[in-house]
């Protein structure tokens, strides 16, 4: 498995862990307020550092930062950019159904969280698809 | 000019048109409101049907004057313009949609962050055609 692969697998359960983690926290203060809990700058940002604190150290810890530098091969170029391409679509389709949701249920946090959500499903996307297209050799 | 270089003039030309209207629409019932104005689901579903309506006519006209071209799959060229433009189109809608949600952190004003992220979503798409079309003239 090359370094790539194990980068993405790494920040796919990354965001899982954090994403998760997330959540749960806004469904517990949710289930305190006994309403969608309005956006918390404390627990955003403890996502925020979360992820990047792992990241970096999931990096560090695979770490051949020379393979990382050396990403220019024309399949690397492709797969990289199928995936980020189809990513994108998979996050607009995402939040296309936050919106359609917030037409019915009109709860701004909720479409806040919704939203959110739908970033953290187009990364996830991101990382699989990259680690598909690595191993379908596209 | 090639079929697929027309296609994206014309959707993206389609989408402009759709866009405006929409948010001439919004932009009215919010000065009539004093406030940005919840999302109208029949705005949208005008939008929605506008869209599809002036697209399938425009694609089925394109198709039939053009038949062998808009058959043909695309080749590598015109694969990675396509896969690029999806690319780069995703930050434009990621930086609308980001920007919506820090702004309702701050005003926790719902209806302006769905205007905001559909907005976002509506450029980012009409971004996508726009880079379609650059890199198909640049030529890469």
């Amino acid at each position: 498995m090359s370094f790539w692969e194990k980068g993405y697998l790494a920040v796919a359960a990354i965001l899982v862990l954090a994403g998760g983690g997330y959540f749960y926290t806004i469904w517990q203060q949710s289930i305190t307020l006994e309403s969608v809990a309005p956006p918390s700058w404390g627990t955003f940002g403890v996502y925020l550092l979360v992820i990047t604190v792992l990241t970096l150290s999931s990096v560090a810890v695979l770490g051949r930062v020379q393979t990382i530098n050396n990403r220019t091969s024309d399949i690397d170029e492709m797969i990289n950019l199928k995936s980020r391409a189809t990513a994108s679509h998979v996050t607009s389709a995402a939040v296309y159904a936050s919106l359609v949701w917030f037409l019915f249920h009109g709860d701004g946090s909720l479409l806040f969280h919704s939203t959110v959500g739908a970033l953290i499903v187009g990364e996830l996307c991101l990382c699989m698809l990259q680690v598909f297209n690595y191993n379908r050799a596209y | 000019m090639s079929h697929r270089e027309i296609s994206a003039w014309v959707m993206g030309s389609i989408l402009i048109i759709a866009g405006i209207y929409y948010f001439r629409l919004v932009a009215q019932a919010s000065a009539a409101l004093g406030e940005v104005s919840p999302p109208v689901i029949g705005f949208v579903i005008a939008y929605v049907i506008f869209v599809v309506i002036t697209s399938v006519i425009a694609m089925s006209i394109l198709g039939v004057s053009n038949h062998q071209e808009a058959n043909a799959p695309a080749d590598e060229r015109e694969k990675q313009i396509i896969d690029k433009a999806g690319h780069w189109s995703g930050y434009v809608m990621a930086f609308g949609v980001v920007t919506g949600l820090l702004l309702y952190a701050v005003t926790q004003d719902g209806n302006r962050l769905f205007h905001i992220a559909f907005g976002s979503l509506m450029v980012s798409q009409i971004a996508e055609y726009a880079f379609q079309i650059w890199l198909y003239r640049k030529g890469e």
